[in-house]
């Protein structure tokens, strides 16, 4: 099918026109906070519809090249679209679409406290800056648009600004991002300098023929700029704080899709700009990737804020991303194009199949949050029966973060986990090793990221309510409800019914790759490398639900000889039942806490206070165990000292005197025109 | 007869100018601090005149009536306003002894012959002889403003670094196009009428014009 150059760029002005209206009106209505409100998301819900009306049109081949020459210098606001800028404006608008649905009602709750103009202005902004983000072409459009979009999210995530916490959220997130920031502009400064050009499509011809320490400079500044963005340990702290911190829509948006523009960015340095790549590369982003994926999920295992826990798995599943990536790396470095397209394919499969339950998962946080007014797991549970429907959507999201079938997580996984596996095919030792490791900690992931949201959907919504709040629950509205169904659905969709991304994923790496993917797959059943590995998910999906169906229907059959019974749950013998008895989520996680006591190092604290007549009574008991974040503590710290301490004697410069700043102007003039002569 | 004396002219007109930047470092009264100021205008306006007649250019001429308008009359009006309804005259010593800033001046005044050596050997033009007195003018109305503690005292200073700089041009090229010659004017007026407005917003919060108060401000 041939797409029409004209349709793109009608389509790419008509989203920049619905999210710049969205941005305006909200602003112009801000007087009345319920029409900015709709008004605004509304606009931002057709903007993001148009995004993904983009997204079809340039996966399907559609091309357009958009040039504004005036605006910036060296060459200009340059966009262009390919396929895989098409790819993740598709992941923009799985994020952005159903979120700005879900902000339609979320935001209400803000409309007596904060401005809702405000808000929605850069709900607008955010979706707009980062389309126009992967549609950049040269260095400065590029850099222009990643900063508008980190000032963007870093306002969203202040909208609760009245809150210390939230303060130093937004803190940690701008001077990570910052630090990223620079990292990037150091990179970006290089490749332009080294190849001459500051435009995106000359430099992977140019930069063949550098010299291999300007390469690996440059790939260590940009994967670390782009690291930072995506989250990948040990540059990850600004994660849990942000994502928590913000509005749910915008965690939602955050998580599920701004830090995979940071994967982005790393699949277009090591792919498209750079060319191949040596194999140390693909090592190291492997090696980051397993850790993040292990260490990201343990973090999380330890988390009694809902929003945390998910902020923390989105560590997690960005280190499986970075697994497809950086084999992908390592089997292009070892010529085997087939393997490398089909782990990049795994990469990028994951990439939008965590846009979607991750997204899904914080908005049902979000709901939950916003129902019971606490974000603390332990003041939680028994929301099934006060509200079902999100219940039910949490726990697609759930099944879907932990791999299994018939949800999309699975689908993705399997892929990774069979790329992986293909690495017997590179003939050296220890990259076999490597990879062997990488196995390791997908699969210790995969359990235990099950065994996290089995913590996070039993502690929330099984049992009795450990609280009057969330005895007294009630289910969200109905567009919020909607905007998660939407996403429900989307989870299914793509896990049983893979081909149609399959096909457009195909189309992207072979565009970008120049090969495809060893995979086969028809309308159900999908075979990597052929004929090493077989999944139908839309088989074992049917087979699945048959199952569950084959339940009530066995039940039904026996009725005849069942007598039912309506009583309450087994007690064990108590004779009082209350949600003190209730399993705790930091019992849940303590046998975790126990085998992984070398990483966590846990800090116990037991202060008893005996009564002073006898030792068998006891007045109070002060019991504290808590987590240490390894990472801060020995990385962030010392750094965060050693800048203190070169900013408090530097301070001494800063006199407030407005004499001395004149005595400095005019020595530095004098010793300047000494040295002139 | 004129050809003859027009260099020696010259390096008496710059030398007064640098003289009465001199002189504003040793006056501690407000009210003659504004008179010096008017004082060296009044000579850059005959320098300028001076030059006009020797370049035979009418452009100059007009310059040299908006330098006696503009410095010698109105700016000199407008602070010595401020003067009055300061009502202020109390001393505040300066960071340095008269003997040592008066040091500090001959040490300048060096270092612009000294930067400026090259420039005079190799400038033909009658004037090139005065440049580093208008440098080393420039450098000295910058050192009051480091030197002295009251606000307008810094104006003065700033206005002579100005006049200065004016001089330099004067010296160095016979003048710089009308237009731009006025647009500097025009600045420097404004600049005047703000930090008037300025001085009594610190004479209103401190009781004083003595700039060390600000250091309050620091956060």
């Amino acid at each position: 099918m041939m797409i029409n150059e004209t349709l793109v760029l009608k389509l790419l002005n008509l989203t920049l026109f619905c999210f710049g209206l969205g941005a305006l009106a909200s602003l112009a209505l801000a007087r009345r906070a319920p029409a900015a409100r709709w008004t605004g998301h509304m606009l931002a819900l057709l903007g993001a519809g148009s995004v993904g009306t983009l997204a079809v049109a340039g996966l399907a081949g559609g091309t357009a090249h958009w040039t504004l020459s005036g605006l910036l210098p060296f060459g200009g606001v340059v966009l262009g679209i390919d396929r895989l800028s098409a790819f993740f404006l598709l992941i923009i608008a799985v994020g952005g679409f159903p979120a700005s649905l879900y902000a339609l009602g979320y935001t209400r709750a803000y409309e007596s406290r904060h401005s809702l103009g405000a808000m929605a202005c850069t709900w607008n902004l955010f979706l707009a800056t980062m389309t126009l983000v992967v549609l950049a072409r040269n260095v400065l459009t590029f850099l222009v648009l990643w900063e508008a979009m980190s000032l963007v999210s870093y306002f969203l995530v202040l909208t609760e600004s009245d809150h210390a916490e939230t303060q130093h959220a937004g803190l940690v997130y701008l001077v990570m991002t910052h630090a990223g920031f620079a990292c990037l502009l150091m990179g970006f400064l290089l490749l332009a300098h080294a190849t001459g050009t500051m435009d995106f499509a000359h430099w992977r011809a140019a930069t063949a023929s550098l010299g291999a320490s300007t390469r690996h400079a440059i790939f260590i500044l940009l994967a670390l700029g782009f690291g930072a963005k995506a989250g990948v340990i040990p540059l990850h702290i600004w994660l849990p704080q942000a994502h928590p911190a913000a509005p749910s829509h915008v965690s939602a948006v955050m998580s599920g899709v701004m830090i995979k523009l940071g994967i982005y960015g790393l699949i277009r340095l090591g792919f498209d700009w750079l060319g191949i790549g040596p194999a140390v590369w693909g090592g190291a982003i492997l090696a980051v990737a397993a850790v993040s994926a292990v260490l990201g999920v343990l973090y999380a295992l330890m988390e009694q804020d809902l929003k945390r826990l998910l902020a923390y798995s989105s560590v997690e599943n960005v280190g499986i991303i970075l697994l497809g990536i950086g084999a992908g790396l390592l089997f292009q470095a070892y010529h085997l194009p087939g393997l490398a397209a089909l782990a990049l394919l795994a990469g990028l499969y994951h990439t939008l199949n965590h846009a979607a339950f991750k997204s899904l998962l914080f908005m049902t946080a979000g709901a939950v949050v916003q129902a019971t007014h606490t974000r603390h797991m332990e003041a939680m549970g028994g929301l099934i029966k006060r509200m079902p429907q999100t219940a039910l959507f949490f726990l697609v999201g759930s099944v879907a973060i932990a791999a299994l079938p018939p949800f999309n997580g699975f689908f993705s996984e399997w892929l990774t986990f069979q790329s992986l596996l293909l690495s017997w095919q590179i003939p050296a030792r220890d990259v076999n090793l490597i990879f062997a490791l990488a196995i390791a900690a997908l699969a210790l992931t995969s359990g235990l990221a099950a065994a996290c949201f089995v913590k996070a959907f039993g502690i929330t919504f099984l049992a009795l309510p450990r609280s009057d709040q969330a005895g007294q629950a009630c289910e969200v509205s109905w567009v919020m409800r909607a905007g998660m169904a939407l996403l429900a659905l989307a989870c299914l969709a793509l896990g049983i019914w893979p081909v149609g991304v399959l096909y457009a994923l195909q189309a992207t790496i072979f565009e970008m790759n120049g090969a495809y993917a060893n995979l086969y797959f028809d309308w159900k059943t999908v075979v990597a490398n052929p004929p090493f590995a077989t999944v139908a998910p839309l088989l074992m999906a049917c087979a699945l639900a048959a199952l569950l169906a084959a339940i009530p229907l066995a039940l039904r059959l026996r009725r005849g000889r069942t007598v039912r019974r309506y009583y309450e749950t087994w007690g064990c013998g108590r004779a009082l039942q209350t949600a003190r008895f209730e399993y705790t989520s930091t019992a849940f996680a303590n046998p975790f806490k126990r085998v992984f006591a070398f990483l966590y190092r846990p800090i116990k604290e037991l202060d008893i206070e005996f009564h002073p007549e006898s030792r068998f009574f006891v007045r109070t008991i002060a019991y504290r165990n808590e987590v240490r974040s390894v990472f801060e503590e020995a990385l962030y710290q010392p750094l965060i000292r050693s800048t203190q301490w070169i900013a408090e004697q530097a301070r001494r410069l800063q006199s407030g005197n407005v004499q001395s700043y004149l005595l400095y102007i005019l020595i530095a003039l004098v010793i300047l025109i000494l040295l002139a002569r | 007869m004129f050809l003859r004396i027009f260099p020696n002219l010259i390096n008496l007109l710059s030398f007064i100018t640098l003289a009465t930047t001199v002189l504003l470092i040793v006056r501690g009264n407000l009210t003659a601090q504004v008179r010096v100021f008017a004082l060296q205008s009044g000579v850059l306006a005959i320098l300028a005149a001076v030059v006009a007649v020797s370049a035979d250019s009418m452009n100059l001429l007009g310059v040299a009536l908006v330098v006696a308008l503009v410095k010698g009359w109105i700016i000199p009006s407008v602070l010595r306003r401020a003067v009055t309804k300061i009502g202020l005259h109390d001393w505040v010593a300066p960071y340095l002894s008269a003997s040592a800033a008066l040091v500090v001046v001959g040490l300048l005044v060096g270092i612009a012959f000294y930067v400026m050596g090259p420039v005079v050997a190799a400038d033909a033009r009658p004037t090139a002889k005065a440049i580093p007195l208008a440098l080393a003018g420039v450098l000295n109305g910058f050192f009051v403003t480091v030197y002295r503690r009251r606000a307008l005292t810094q104006i003065l200073g700033f206005l002579m670094l100005e006049n200065s700089i004016f001089l330099l041009v004067m010296l160095a090229t016979y003048g710089v196009p009308f237009i731009v010659e006025m647009g500097i004017f025009l600045d420097v007026l404004v600049a005047v009428l703000i930090s008037e407005v300025f001085i009594y917003r610190i004479k209103e919060n401190f009781d004083s014009i003595d700039v060390d108060h600000l250091g309050a401000l620091k956060g």
